[in-house]
């Protein structure tokens, strides 16, 4: 949209997502402005910036979802373009057009194409347009229950039956066959009404284990539209996503040409400018729908830059300066096999409640083929105000057998101590036999991980016989380190822990022994 | 020695016993086990366990050890005869955070006599403000902590030497 050269970017994002944008512009030679909340005053992102805005109180409400504050911001600091990164303000068309407004480049498609995304009935209807295959659905409206019956048969069994005011999964319906239609529509207009004060509901064919497949692309204002293969995100957990990878594993070559095929239908049939992610599911017989465009950068899209070799952010820079992409679909290859995990703090075995509290050690893995974006280091504090990811964690290999032992390597050698984190469930899932099988669709954790709790360590003893050992070792005396010390070891071992020293009770144990 | 090692829960009574050199001896639930400490820094310690080595990465806050091996991360946590007075009041001359917070205020500077009961740090933690206090009346010996710092459970604050010791 804004074709103009830009020098100086605004980053209204925060964690690893704004450390990766801020990355991207530095390598280009941009300046970059970040905004922060009173909670990420000193975050990674804020260390690493040029110019850091101060723009509110820590609830994202007060900070980096006001527009007003973030393009005074942009103002006061010269910046001429914005990056909104993902979540936020990133698919938001009011920002995108006050943008526009106020002469500074969005990072993004125009504000028209968000909001035709944006609006399910909308998008649906130009996908159809476009030749793209919709969920097949039917609006209800009436008394008549033959007319439903009739409707229904278009739609195909099993269905749901949904509120069209819905959300929630009130008024919401499973049919699996006509026998049961006409008593589900009536309990579920109820529901409808009752919930949401209006009893419209329609029709939608209910997915058996669909897999969820996405289709990344990228367009330019020239006019050329590629797209850069396809992930497959359906390890999720309540529709989040918490293993992605790239290619889609066991897809014959005919149907992954298709999901692609639609993809660019898709993105042309809106003019796509920037990076967006056309996201479908691909029922069991190979028949895919369109489930909605993300019109923004994705969580996910390392696993794409491992597998193509392309820089996802680096692109909509230049697609945002103007520039042509400067590739042609021939020149985009996939090569070999890359997984990604979303380290989060949170507790699998009791519900995935988040955590929070200071990371007191956190060790990213490395080794060939291991990317890890993140927005934390040691000492950072995960707080309640956000999502509460720690990293994300990525691998890739020649193929998803090598990836998928890469990164299940790469996780237990990462060290997180202070909150609980998903990092052992993220293992197990990598290490079930149904993961390595391919044998992904999105019931997954469901069908394999339910009630699943951490094990126990395989060598107790040695767990204990460290605490054993701390605990009859207050002073240090007792010779814990291996070779230069010795006797000669300061009295208070403690003392010569560095930065343990804040938080360790060497005083008090001398007290505590008189 | 004797301690009392609570993991997920569940107390278990160990006995150490020093050998020579790094080499340990850790009876537990009647067995014992060979434990030697091949070498350690300030978060990673490598044993070897009845013959079997393992790299432990570690924090320590106050008596609980955080470790993490390969993927598997757990906390151990260790009781001493003090334990009952330590944490919370009767005699203890170190004042120590009830729960997780942030420190608003310290009200004493090294030095100081206070009184009993009189308040010594002010905390914020689950958005609560809690007056800390000192649990006899003494000399302030040490403050451990910043107004701003952020605090774990048990975190020693102040100590206050019993003016009576």
């Amino acid at each position: 949209m804004n074709a103009r050269p830009f020098q100086r970017v605004l980053i209204a994002n925060r964690g690893e997502i704004a450390v990766r944008i801020l990355r991207a512009c530095r390598q280009r030679g941009l300046e970059t402005v970040v905004v922060v909340s009173e909670a990420d005053h000193a975050s990674l992102a804020a260390q690493l910036a040029d110019q850091v805005v101060e723009i509110g109180p820590a609830p994202a409400a007060e900070s980096y979802l006001r527009v007003d504050a973030i393009l005074e911001a942009a103002r006061s600091t010269g910046a001429q373009a914005i990056h909104p990164g993902y979540g936020f303000l990133a698919e938001n068309a009011g920002f995108a057009r006050a943008c526009a407004d106020a002469g500074i480049a969005f990072i993004g498609p125009s504000a028209e194409v968000i909001d035709a995304m944006g609006v399910k009935t909308e998008a649906r209807r130009r996908m159809q347009e476009a030749g793209v295959p919709v969920v097949p659905g039917a609006l209800l409206d009436g008394d008549d229950s033959a007319a439903w019956i009739e409707a229904a048969k278009g739609v195909g069994y099993p269905l749901l039956v949904k509120a069209a005011a819905g959300g929630g999964g009130k008024g919401m319906r499973a049919v699996e066959s006509e026998g049961a239609l006409v008593d589900a529509i009536g309990a579920a207009r109820r529901e409808a009404a009752s919930a949401f004060g209006d009893e419209t509901v329609y029709l939608e064919r209910l997915l058996v284990r669909p897999r969820h497949v996405e289709v990344q692309v990228l367009g330019d204002t020239h006019g050329n539209v590629v797209h850069l293969g396809e992930r497959d995100c359906s390890v999720q957990r309540r529709h989040q996503k918490v293993v992605e990878e790239s290619p889609a594993p066991g897809l014959e070559d005919a149907l992954r040409s298709k999901l692609h095929d639609a993809a660019v239908r898709a993105a042309r049939a809106v003019d796509y400018v920037g990076a967006g992610t056309v996201e479908m599911l691909l029922d069991q017989s190979g028949d895919f729908y369109f489930l909605e465009m993300n019109t923004r950068l994705q969580v996910e899209h390392p696993v794409t830059e491992n597998v193509t070799g392309l820089d996802l952010v680096d692109a909509q820079l230049r697609v945002a300066a103007g520039e042509p992409l400067g590739v042609t679909q021939d020149d985009i290859v996939v090569r070999g096999s890359s997984i990604e995990v979303r380290l989060y703090a949170e507790d699998p075995a009791r519900g995935f409640l988040p955590q929070t509290g200071v990371l007191h050690l956190f060790e990213p893995p490395h080794g060939p083929g291991v990317r890890v974006d993140t927005g934390v280091v040691t000492g950072s504090e995960v707080t309640l105000h956000y999502d509460p990811m720690v990293a994300k964690l990525c691998a890739w290999g020649d193929d998803r057998e090598q990836a998928r032992r890469r990164l299940a390597e790469a996780l237990r050698e990462t060290t997180v101590l202070g909150p609980v984190t998903n990092l052992e469930y993220l293992l197990a899932i990598l290490e079930h036999e149904a993961f390595a099988a391919e044998q992904v669709h999105t019931g997954f954790l469901t069908e394999h991980l339910e009630g699943w709790t951490p094990g126990d360590d395989d060598d107790p003893i040695a767990w204990l016989a460290a605490a054993a050992l701390f605990a009859s070792d207050p002073s240090g005396r007792t010779g814990m380190s291996s070779g230069a010390s010795g006797d000669d070891a300061p009295t208070d071992l403690w003392s010569e822990l560095g930065p343990l020293r804040l938080v360790t009770d060497a005083p008090e144990h001398s007290a505590e022994e008189q | 020695m004797e301690i009392d090692l609570e993991r997920d829960g569940v107390r278990r009574r160990a006995q150490v016993l020093r050998g020579t050199d790094d080499a340990w001896t850790i009876s537990l639930d009647g067995a014992d086990h060979v434990v030697h400490v091949v070498a350690r820094d300030e978060n990673t310690l490598l044993l070897e366990v009845n013959g079997v080595r393992r790299r432990l990465r570690w924090v320590r806050r106050g008596r609980e050890l955080h470790l993490a091996h390969r993927g598997h991360t757990d906390h151990v946590h260790w009781v001493e005869e003090d334990d009952a007075d330590s944490a919370s009041a009767a005699g203890s001359p170190v004042v120590r955070a009830p729960m997780p917070g942030k420190v608003l205020e310290v009200c004493v500077a090294e030095g100081d006599v206070v009184e009993a009961e009189q308040v010594v740090a002010r905390i914020e933690s689950m958005k609560m403000e809690l007056a800390l206090t000192a649990s006899s009346a003494g000399t302030v010996s040490s403050v451990h902590v910043a107004v701003g710092d952020l605090i774990e459970p048990n975190a020693p604050l102040v100590t206050v030497e019993p003016t009576d010791s």
